[in-house]
């Protein structure tokens, strides 16, 4: 009895990590494919090494800096722009607007976040990379070079693809 | 050393004819095969243990993007799958040793899996939701453990979730971060609660011990707290009150509450638990009240009309100032008691020296200069010896008394 409540112990983690990773790896290879403009700086985390942090740009007004409190619930209703790039941009509704309910409805793509900080935020914004990348990173991030590349579902979750520096793959670029 | 001291009195008892060389030899023979490993080799082991683990976290922390993602991912699963193998063929206790060796490298294993699988998938949560994710997969294999390391490692660890969870966001804002705070000063109820819980439920019986450790240190860290803002006057002079942090319609009357609540709980737990020993059930019950009085005297001073009154430290109130050395004294006394009465020796030795050392930093914070320190001194060795004179006097009375609260 003990015995096998024991392999139940060890296999309890494995099955649960092998499950976060499924649902990442889910997450990744459905939805649409959404590329933003980002700015940002670079921190470090102990656990999982240097990552980029940043400042999604939704090309709108920030939604959580009045009437909103934090830790609210908020969807970005994404729409493409006509530029030559392709990317998005974001628009939100005002605290007293009755189209925070139907966004769904009204919203063929959209980002479900919250206000953190005074900010929206969505759960993507790090980009881990290795440490011998961090600077020149950093670096190309700060002078607008940058966009991060999402897959959307239709539930609203968004999973991060790729970073582009100069609309090239983080790994190709070269200072 | 163990041993010599036991050939030594075994040899000692059987000269004066109190054992047999029989009895002597049943008794080596008994020692012997109930020996274990020894504490410094354990230790030792489990420090190295903890230092590879930490090596893997950095190896992962490196980000080697050259190596794909799948195949990092494979050979995480094929370690951790590895060492849950060797987990199950150590399970049978014949090597204890291994045992907690393996499951310490594995969990910390599985913690380096959640990094590498944040690093993979570029995850945006927070440091206590990674913390609180491992403490909930790993607490299944910690309860195996033969010696008390890893439990402690895994409440060491979910103390630390919990308060970077309550601290995750420096400004505690609408509900939410009312409950945090509010969960962050009552943690010495909430652990003590979690360490009898803990106690009752046989499987969990392991980590009682290690929650009531913590629940006695973030007892001893609340009250440290509270004694340095009060008789250091920075509680006026920079605002250490526990509410500061609470912003945009935090009320603070949801932070005493949940303290009162939670004091209630444990005093009621105490009444109940039959099966604990009637004067720590006392001890205990006090020690709750008595920070349940200490939070809430965060409450009832005013402290925006004392620092108005004060205007600087100069007049800063001397009731203020000996509030903070008497709640610690207090505190530390009833712990004293507490280990008296569990036969802790050098802990309630460690308590009485504490206090004896409160007492002199308190006159050397109250009054300036060596005389009236002198004077204050003796003025207090001779109270404290006048109680304890008065305590064995009466004490039979007092025990019948405090028994008697309980019946």
């Amino acid at each position: 009895m003990k015995r096998y409540l024991l392999i139940t112990a060890v296999a309890f983690p494995i099955i649960a990590l092998l499950g976060l990773m499924i649902s990442k790896q889910v997450r990744l290879s459905q939805g649409v494919q959404v590329v933003l403009p980002i700015e940002g700086f670079d921190p470090r985390d102990l656990l999982s090494g240097h990552y980029l942090t940043y400042r999604i740009n939704y090309g709108a007004s920030e939604p959580c800096l009045a009437g909103r409190q934090e830790g609210q619930k908020l969807k970005a209703c994404l729409v493409r722009s006509s530029g030559a790039e392709g990317l998005y941009r974001a628009r939100f509704a005002s605290p007293d607007d009755e189209f925070e309910d139907d966004v769904e409805k009204d919203c063929g793509l959209f980002i479900e976040g919250r206000c953190e900080h005074s900010r929206f935020a969505a759960g993507i914004e790090k980009f881990y990379i290795p440490d011998h990348y961090a600077r020149a990173l950093d670096r190309a991030v700060r002078s607008g070079k940058g966009r991060i590349v999402l897959k959307v579902s239709e539930s609203g979750t968004a999973v991060i693809q790729d970073l582009l520096i100069n609309g090239k793959s983080w790994r190709e670029y070269k200072e | 050393m163990k041993q010599q001291k036991l050939d030594a009195q075994l040899a000692q008892w059987e000269r004066q004819g109190l054992i047999t060389p029989q009895q002597k030899l049943g008794i080596l023979s008994y020692e012997d095969s109930r020996r274990t490993v020894p504490w410094v080799l354990y230790s030792f082991i489990m420090l190295g243990v903890t230092v590879i683990a930490v090596g893997v976290v950095s190896l992962i922390a490196a980000n080697w993007s050259e190596i794909p993602a799948w195949l990092k991912l494979a050979v995480d699963f094929a370690l951790l799958s590895g060492l849950a193998a060797c987990l199950c063929r150590y399970g049978d206790g014949s090597k204890p040793l291994i045992f907690d060796a393996l499951a310490a490298l594995f969990i910390f294993f599985c913690l380096a899996s959640i990094g590498l699988i944040a690093q993979i998938y570029h995850t945006g949560g927070q440091l206590y939701q990674a913390m609180l994710l491992w403490c909930a997969i790993t607490l299944p294999v910690t309860l195996f453990a033969f010696r008390k390391v890893i439990p402690h490692l895994w409440t060491a660890a979910f103390i630390a979730a919990v308060t970077a969870y309550c601290f995750h966001e420096a400004r505690m804002g609408g509900s939410s971060g009312m409950y945090r705070l509010a969960l962050f000063w009552s943690l010495p109820l909430w652990v003590f609660l979690a360490a009898l819980v803990s106690r009752k439920l046989r499987p969990l019986a392991v980590l009682a011990g290690p929650f009531f450790l913590w629940s006695g240190l973030t007892l001893i860290n609340a009250t440290l707290y509270f004694d340095f803002a009060h008789s250091s006057g920075m509680i006026l002079e920079y605002g250490l009150h526990p509410a500061r942090l609470l912003h945009d319609g935090g009320s603070a009357s949801v932070l005493y509450r949940t303290i009162d609540l939670m004091a209630l709980a444990v005093i009621w737990a105490m009444v109940m638990m039959k099966s604990l020993d009637k004067k720590t059930r006392i001890v205990l019950g006090l020690l709750a009240a008595l920070f349940c009085v200490m939070m809430n005297i965060y409450d009832f001073i005013q402290y925006e009309q004392l620092r108005s009154i004060s205007g600087s430290y100069g007049q800063y109130p001397l009731m203020l100032k000996l509030l903070g050395p008497a709640m610690a004294i207090a505190v530390l006394l009833l712990l004293s008691f507490l280990f008296a009465g569990l036969g802790r020796q050098r802990l309630f030795n460690v308590c009485v020296n504490l206090i004896g050392l409160r007492f002199l930093i308190i006159y050397f914070q109250v009054f300036g200069s060596l005389a009236t320190t002198g004077i204050g001194l003796i003025i207090s060795g001779l109270i404290i010896i006048g109680a304890v004179a008065g305590w064995y006097k009466c004490r039979k009375h007092v025990q019948a008394w405090l028994g008697g609260l309980l019946k």
